[in-house]
């Protein structure tokens, strides 16, 4: 994998090469344009070697002697052997990465995930079966071990991406010639990223997050970020039969220096700017009275420490003077950058630079570290480079039991084409018809429409249908699109009811379709760029929560009518009413019943004679009679 | 030119023209939940095409529930001349099928007129009436511009009937009856109200001979057709995707029958017991009706289509329309002494015009909920009720009426009837 991470792998990589190490971490900082800072934490740890070995659970328990943690979490360790995790890969992500005004991801994009959490991993099992089985497994625990829904990860929302597989196919690492691997992956799109995942990701450090760049972590300051990231990347890389654990742990966020700047001047509560701070344009009318106010401050003045809150906690290791570094890309000409040093009975402070454009410090002293950085203009910095695709993704149609899909990719490249998968996992509950694939193309040329653009544009694709409640349907698509020319692809699907029960607590929100994911490919095939789409919210039908036992009643009502009086009508002889009529003076009832009447007739004239001037009430008393006769 | 080529041109015209001068009416009615189903829709039929195109498993998902067969020979017609032609060519095909159920029907009215005018002394209705009757009913149009599926279930319900009244071909008859429950599995339970329809239209062939002979062509033609899909598809999976769908009812969207509001709110544990009642409910009465009407069997085998199209779990407007269009059939012997028939038609017709506009509340809208859709479904109901039971009662009277042999008009009009 290393042959495509360029520059930010080699910084990241390098210090262990160097040092032989089983521990390094790193911190990035590259000011982004309109005062937006990319922070990225880069930590990554070695197990020692160890022979791989098939674990299985309904043979033997897991063989505890075979220790081979020294730096690598003992925690997650038996995790992966258990379930046979051959390589990891985890994504906690929140926010909108804005590549048209920041370019290119972090790690080109291979240790970001999408909105949400996602998971994949590589397992090696027997049989498909076995895989799910471990997978599920694994998820479940890993659901405790990170405070993450990753225990809702069932069949219905699990695929084996099809490129990645083909991808990782050189990989062999099985401890059994008979096994193979699976990748399977998982993402929960609505899930949201907090402290209690933070915790249990510092925890996984040898410093527990309390000395070295680990230190500056703390939730309050890295949630409030513009665009976050985590992730967590183990993968097992084997010599022969000596195999060991490679663990990269990230966090990536963009910064708004503004807003942290008057966080920490004027606290949590945004407050209307007081007179003499406003920053009015001089150029248009500008008195007591009037200001129209000019865009953020160019010359800034910020530190760590106004950031984080926090100062660096000397090296993560004293006995590692190479094991903890600081990178800082920027332009050098118009950032000075200042670091403070403060130890117990001193305080050092020193310019940074370098001749390189990229600044590299090591933490070494066991002192409290903080950089300031100050600019006159904070609109120069190293030019961002632009991301090789830029693509998006939304919804169409506004009916609750049908919809659409838009998905519009451009090529920013004036002459190169751009080659990408494009991967897209959709609930069951949105069924696509995938026939109503369209292609719109835009180019220099203009625009153009048709089926018969599908096989220029679209080189391959794959397609597995949902099936409800078990599967999602899973689309990949090899897509190429020529240089300076953008595509859209709109596809519409419906939407399902679900069941009663189905629903979440809050059903009329929505429900989170996964981010797609885009692989870009260079000329041989091989991955160099990976991003995602937004996730999208899917507002699907919704029955009436409080009908349960009035629709069973009510339908069953319809049903019995139906019933008895089919049934009345097929069972019963016909007569005409005057036959009827006969019949019943006959029958032995009617014939107490008037027996009845007289008698009652006979008792009501000896009790009680009627009086004369009361006439109204005999007719009312007859009638009541003759309804009680009937009855 | 005839009255009732007239009626045939007009009425096929109507059904070429339309989708071929503008083919998004096709798609739009057959996303409408009242028109079309899941089950028996065009537009699932088209992706189960494009998936036969592309060489993914035809029943490895959850849209189509088409039968093999059909979608097979069907994707090769789309395959001439995609997209323009061939939906021409699927326009011709079901105005064909239209023009040729009229056909049928006027000939079972001939023949229906000829057996029960000398016992009842009615008149029937003319070709061209039946013709209209048919053609020119709204909701079989809107049917079969949806290019529902369910058209050729009914094609082959009623050439089950042609085949056995008028041509007397037996076997025939069978295989087209199992022709249509290979399409839509709930034709299965109308072999019972057929069998006895044989028994009496042959009154010299033996019993042994109707019923085992002809329920073997039966089966034989229903198990060819199976194990011919279990062929071409090489895995069962077809069967529990076309028709375990339909008994179990496990695609779940709004449509204007009673099944679907029942199962979405139903607590999970009942829903197993439910789906029994529901399926044993939708056949209790194809039996009594067989034996009760023997006398005559065409209406039994009618009112057991009825029975099946208000029980059934994916019902369509359609549905009901075909039943409303066959029974002028019935104007030689009882549907004189239909009474209600007012009632219905102005519930029907309010049905149709709110279903609609109930439905855009609650989906688009948001202004309504599910429950004023539901509504409708259950005065749905109710004019099945309100059918099945005049129907029922219109042809007690005639009997009662043949069974006493009263023939004068003065004294029929005045006559009461009950029951005991």
């Amino acid at each position: 994998m290393l042959n495509w991470l360029p520059i930010w792998s080699i910084i990241v990589l390098l210090p262990s090469v160097i040092a032989g190490t089983y521990y390094n971490e790193s911190l990035s900082l590259k000011p982004l344009p309109r005062n937006k800072l990319l922070s990225t934490f880069a930590f990554q740890i070695d197990s020692l070697p160890f022979t791989l070995q098939y674990h299985n659970a309904s043979i033997d328990s897991l063989n505890d002697a075979n220790h081979h943690y020294t730096y690598f979490p003992r925690a997650l360790g038996p995790i992966l052997e258990s379930s046979n995790i051959r390589e990891l890969h985890l994504r906690f992500t929140q926010g909108w990465w804005d590549s048209e005004s920041w370019g290119k991801l972090p790690h080109d994009g291979f240790r970001s995930g999408g909105t949400g959490v996602e998971v994949s991993a590589i397992v090696e099992a027997p049989n498909l079966a076995v895989a799910k089985e471990n997978w599920f497994k694994f998820s479940k625990t890993l659901s405790g071990f990170f405070c993450a829904s990753i225990n809702f990860v069932d069949d219905s929302i699990t695929t084996f991406p099809k490129h990645a597989v083909d991808s990782h196919k050189e990989k062999k690492y099985f401890s059994d010639k008979a096994n193979k691997l699976y990748y399977i992956r998982a993402a929960l799109p609505s899930e949201p990223i907090c402290t209690e995942n933070l915790t249990p990701f510092l925890k996984l450090l040898p410093t527990r997050g309390k000395a070295g760049i680990a230190s500056l972590l703390d939730g309050h300051k890295l949630f409030d970020s513009l665009w976050h990231g985590m992730s967590i990347d183990v993968s097992t890389e084997c010599e022969g039969d000596n195999c060991i654990l490679k663990m990269d742990q990230t966090i990536d966020h963009v910064i708004d220096i503004i807003r942290s700047i008057r966080k920490k001047e004027e606290g949590g509560l945004p407050r209307p700017t007081p007179g003499d701070k406003l920053r009015c344009d001089p150029e248009k009318t500008f008195s007591v009275w009037q200001c129209f106010p000019l865009g953020d401050p160019t010359e800034i003045d910020w530190s760590l420490e106004t950031l984080y809150g926090r100062l660096i906690n000397g090296p993560a290791l004293m006995n590692d003077p190479k094991g903890t570094v600081l990178n800082i890309i920027t332009d050098r000409d118009n950032w000075r950058i200042t670091a403070k040093q403060d130890r117990q009975d001193s305080i050092v402070t020193y310019t940074v630079g370098s001749d390189k454009d990229i600044i590299t410090e090591y933490i070494n002293e066991q002192a409290k570290y903080d950089f300031s950085f100050h600019t006159s203009d904070s609109r120069l910095i190293v030019p961002i480079e632009t991301p090789p695709l830029i693509a998006s993704r939304s919804l169409t149609g506004y009916s609750q039991d049908k919809g659409g899909f838009r998905v519009s990719f451009k090529n920013p490249s004036l002459d190169k084409s751009v080659d990408f998968v494009y991967f897209e996992s959709l609930p069951w509950f949105s069924r696509l018809y995938l026939n109503t694939l369209t292609l719109k193309v835009h180019n220099s040329s203009g625009d153009f429409v048709g089926k018969d653009l599908e096989s220029t544009y679209i080189k391959n694709r794959y397609y597995r249908p949902a099936i409800d409640r078990s599967r999602p349907s899973h689309l990949e698509l090899l897509l190429s699109i020529p240089a300076n020319s953008s595509v859209v692809l709109t596809y519409q699907f419906d939407k399902s009811l679900l069941l009663y029960h189905e629903y979440p607590p809050d059903a009329n929100h929505g429900f989170s379709v996964e981010p797609a994911v885009i692989t870009v490919l260079d000329d041989n095939g091989n991955d160099i760029y990976e991003f995602r789409t937004t996730s999208l919210l899917l507002t699907l039908p919704t029955p009436d929560f409080s009908m349960p036992y009035n629709v069973i009643i009510m339908t069953c009502t319809i049903m019995s009518l139906m019933f008895g009086s089919v049934f009345n009508l097929l069972t019963k002889k016909v007569i005409t009413e005057d036959e009827l009529d006969q019949l019943t003076k006959q029958s032995k009832g009617s014939k107490l019943i008037s027996a009845l009447k007289e008698k009652i007739q006979k008792f009501k004239s000896k009790a009680k004679p009627p009086p004369p001037s009361d006439t109204k009430s005999t007719p009312q008393s007859n009638s009541k009679e003759e309804e009680n006769s009937e009855e | 030119m005839t009255k009732l080529n007239q009626v045939l041109i007009i009425g096929g015209l109507i059904r070429f023209l339309i989708p071929t001068l503008l083919p998004q009416v096709v798609p739009i009615l057959s996303s409408i939940n009242e028109i079309s189903t899941p089950i028996n829709s065009f537009k699932s039929l088209q992706e189960a095409f494009y998936y036969f195109a592309n060489g993914i498993e035809l029943y490895d998902g959850g849209i189509n529930h088409h039968p093999p067969v059909l979608v097979i020979l069907l994707s090769f017609v789309n395959d001439l001349g995609y997209p323009v032609l061939s939906n021409i060519i699927f326009n011709l095909i079901y105005t064909l099928c239209d023009i040729y159920i009229t056909y049928r029907l006027i000939a079972l009215n001939q023949w229906y007129h000829d057996q029960w005018s000398s016992k009842s002394g009615s008149n029937k209705y003319n070709d061209d009436l039946i013709a209209s009757f048919y053609l020119f009913n709204p909701l079989i149009i809107v049917t079969n511009l949806s290019h529902s599926t369910l058209v050729f279930s009914v094609l082959f319900i009623i050439e089950t009937l042609h085949q056995l009244l008028v041509i007397k071909n037996l076997p025939r008859s069978m295989i087209a009856l199992s022709i249509a429950s290979y399409l839509s599995y709930t034709p299965v339970w109308l072999v019972i109200p057929l069998l006895a329809l044989m028994q009496v239209t042959n009154p010299d062939v033996p019993k042994v001979e109707i019923y085992g002979r002809n329920f073997g062509f039966f089966l034989m033609g229903l198990m060819l057709f199976i194990i011919m899909s279990f062929l071409i598809t090489a895995s069962w999976q077809f069967f529990y995707q076309c028709y375990g769908t339909i008994f179990l009812f496990n695609k779940i969207q709004p449509n204007i029958g009673l099944w679907w509001y029942i199962f979405t709110e139903m607590f999970e544990f009942f829903t197993p017991f439910y789906i029994g009642v529901f399926n044993l409910y939708s056949i209790i009465f194809i039996f009594p009706i067989t034996l009760r009407f023997t006398n005559d069997g065409v209406f039994a085998f009618i009112l057991s289509l009825i029975w099946l199209s208000f029980t059934k779990s994916y019902p369509t407007i359609g549905d009901l329309g075909y039943i409303l269009s066959i029974l002028p059939i019935f104007k030689s012997s009882f549907l004189n002494y239909c009474k209600f028939s007012i009632v219905y038609i102005i519930l029907l017709i309010i049905c149709l015009i709110l279903s609609p506009i109930f439905y855009y509340c609650w989906i688009v809208l948001g202004n309504g909920n599910s429950n004023f859709f539901y509504s409708i479904n259950l005065i749905w109901g109710v004019i099945y009720l309100f059918i099945m039971m005049d129907l029922i009662w219109a042809k007690l009277t005639l009997d009662y009426i043949m069974d006493n042999d009263i023939k004068d008009k003065e004294q029929i009009d005045k006559l009461r009837l009950t029951q005991l």
